[in-house]
């Protein structure tokens, strides 16, 4: 049975501090985070080739985020080691219009007040009440269209030719282990079938089927 | 005036035993940041800083010596000393429960101080495998299919990514209980020579109980705690060697002057009693100061399978 969009909890975008929330999430905390795009990862992500994002975890202790005397934490250092190591593109709200989220609030972090403190996550991964539990549905489609939007915007680039290279090659030598395991008695009639999908997906990327031109058509005079 | 049970004096007996049970339980094996895997840069205690900074350094054949072809006498330049310092800093991480009065009255045994040291150490433990369980996310390399289930080729393919990356020691995988079924699924599937060695309790005993077994050598500890990624689709588990991962602790040392403070020797937990009179009511606060961080990111891959 479909689920019925109205039986989402809405959750409250970061900045709105205002926000009502009928019933506490009956579900563990989860700190605040930060998505960023480090130069070079792609995966086949709802078959085509999109940016693979990464998370820095905004809570003390984690990967240099600090605790400062007065109970906040700080995140400027671990972003600035992440830029200086990786050359990470660091994502905001202004990377994500309200029109690429389901709830059409701008920004990809929601909050939600759960039992065990707040429960931030990405606006497309929406909780739905069943009795006392809750059940975690994420709106793929679109997903990945701001995935695609972060590409055609230019706040992430395009997978060029050397990326889908490698993830070609990549795919290639995986298909070539599945082969072999053949020879050692096992039965890889799915994982062949499985490698052999993933081929064609990147084939797809590399070469993209042309848009096919629709005649306009004709009007008198 | 003798013999009285006074509180103060019950406090004392609740000190000496949780004194021996933290200790014991501290020293057990059973976390993951004890997997050698994992560099331990313990203890924090006295550095005057929060921040340790780790030197690492190309040496020992990172650059090897080039021929000297331009004559005899040419004297050899310089080669720069390829260099990093990641750094690690801790925070502050605690626990706190209040039992009131009449819940000392009527507990059937629920808190007692083994089990009030054990839930200590049990949230230590599990804030540092939730801690570094986070940093899956992060690697700069990943492998596996979004929305797909994790088979045996993703395992294979975060090796592979590893030792392309010249990676050397012993692997560790830590993935969530749906990719490690998932993984054992797909073992069982194709059969053939490659086996999935289960845990047997005596690893369990050795290794903790997050421990899942190892597949083609490398061990697999499995976790609740490995966080989603696109958006909740998929969970962001990882494979590592040391040198991806570093770890510190600071062990606080006791406040001498206040009563019920267990601190076991050179322990990562502190546990305090407060009480107040007044509410009737006892608090028991735990702390502990930890930090964790990536070291060198090309030594860690991120396994992003179907949640």
């Amino acid at each position: 049975m479909p689920i019925q969009t109205s039986q989402y909890i809405t959750g409250a975008p970061v900045a709105d501090h205002g926000h009502q929330q009928a019933r506490a999430l009956n579900t563990p905390s989860r700190p605040r985070f930060d998505l960023y795009f480090v130069p070079g990862s792609y995966s086949l992500i709802g078959g085509k080739v999109r940016p693979q994002l990464k998370t820095l975890t905004h809570q003390a202790g984690i990967d240099n985020v600090e605790q400062l005397p007065d109970g906040r934490i700080s995140v400027v250092g671990a972003r600035a080691i992440k830029v200086a190591n990786k050359g990470a593109i660091f994502l905001g709200p202004e990377h994500c219009p309200a029109e690429m989220t389901p709830d059409g609030q701008p920004g990809y972090l929601r909050r939600y007040a759960g039992t065990k403190g707040p429960v931030y996550v990405e606006a497309w991964n929406r909780p739905v009440q069943r009795g006392a539990r809750i059940i975690w549905s994420t709106d793929e489609a679109g997903h990945h269209a701001w995935l695609d939007h972060l590409m055609d915007s230019g706040a992430v680039p395009y997978p060029d030719e050397a990326v889908l290279n490698d993830l070609m090659d990549r795919a290639q030598h995986m298909r070539g282990a599945v082969e072999a395991r053949r020879n050692q008695g096992a039965v890889i009639e799915e994982a062949a079938a499985r490698a052999d999908q993933h081929i064609a997906a990147l084939q797809n990327a590399k070469n993209p089927t042309p848009k096919s031109r629709r005649r306009k058509a004709a009007t008198d005079g | 005036m003798a013999n009285e049970i006074t509180y103060t004096a019950a406090s004392e007996r609740v000190a000496a035993v949780l004194y021996g049970e933290m200790g014991l339980l501290l020293a057990d094996r059973a976390s993951l940041y004890k997997h050698p895997a994992i560099n331990d840069y313990s203890d924090m205690a006295g550095r005057g800083s929060t921040a340790i900074k780790i030197p690492l350094g190309g040496l020992a054949g990172y650059d090897a010596m080039s021929a000297t072809n331009a004559d005899e006498v040419t004297a050899v330049g310089n080669t720069a000393l390829t260099t990093t310092a990641p750094t690690i800093t801790i925070a502050r991480y605690a626990l706190a429960r209040d039992r009131s009065d009449l819940y000392q009255v009527t507990d059937p045994g629920l808190l007692s101080p083994e089990a009030i040291a054990a839930d200590m150490v049990g949230a230590y433990h599990m804030a540092v495998t939730t801690a570094i369980a986070a940093l899956g996310a992060g690697f700069s390399n990943s492998v596996g299919t979004s929305g797909v289930d994790m088979s045996v080729d993703d395992f294979y393919s975060a090796i592979f990514q590893l030792e392309e990356s010249d990676v050397n020691g012993a692997l560790l995988a830590v993935l969530h209980p749906v990719q490690v079924s998932n993984l054992q699924a797909s073992i069982r599937l194709e059969g053939g020579a490659n086996q999935y060695k289960a845990a047997t309790q005596d690893m369990l005993d050795a290794k903790g109980q997050g421990f899942a077994g190892s597949f083609a050598g490398v061990d697999i500890f499995k976790s609740s705690k490995v966080p989603t990624a696109n958006a909740g689709a998929d969970r962001a588990g990882m494979m590592f060697a040391a040198g991806a991962i570093g770890f510190a602790a600071g062990s606080p040392s006791a406040i001498s002057s206040l009563g019920g403070v267990i601190v076991p020797a050179g322990s990562e937990v502190m546990v305090e009693f407060e009480r107040n009179s007044a509410a009737g009511l006892q608090k028991m606060v735990g702390s502990a100061f930890f930090g964790v961080a990536e070291e060198q990111d090309a030594m860690g891959v991120g396994i992003v399978t179907d949640a």
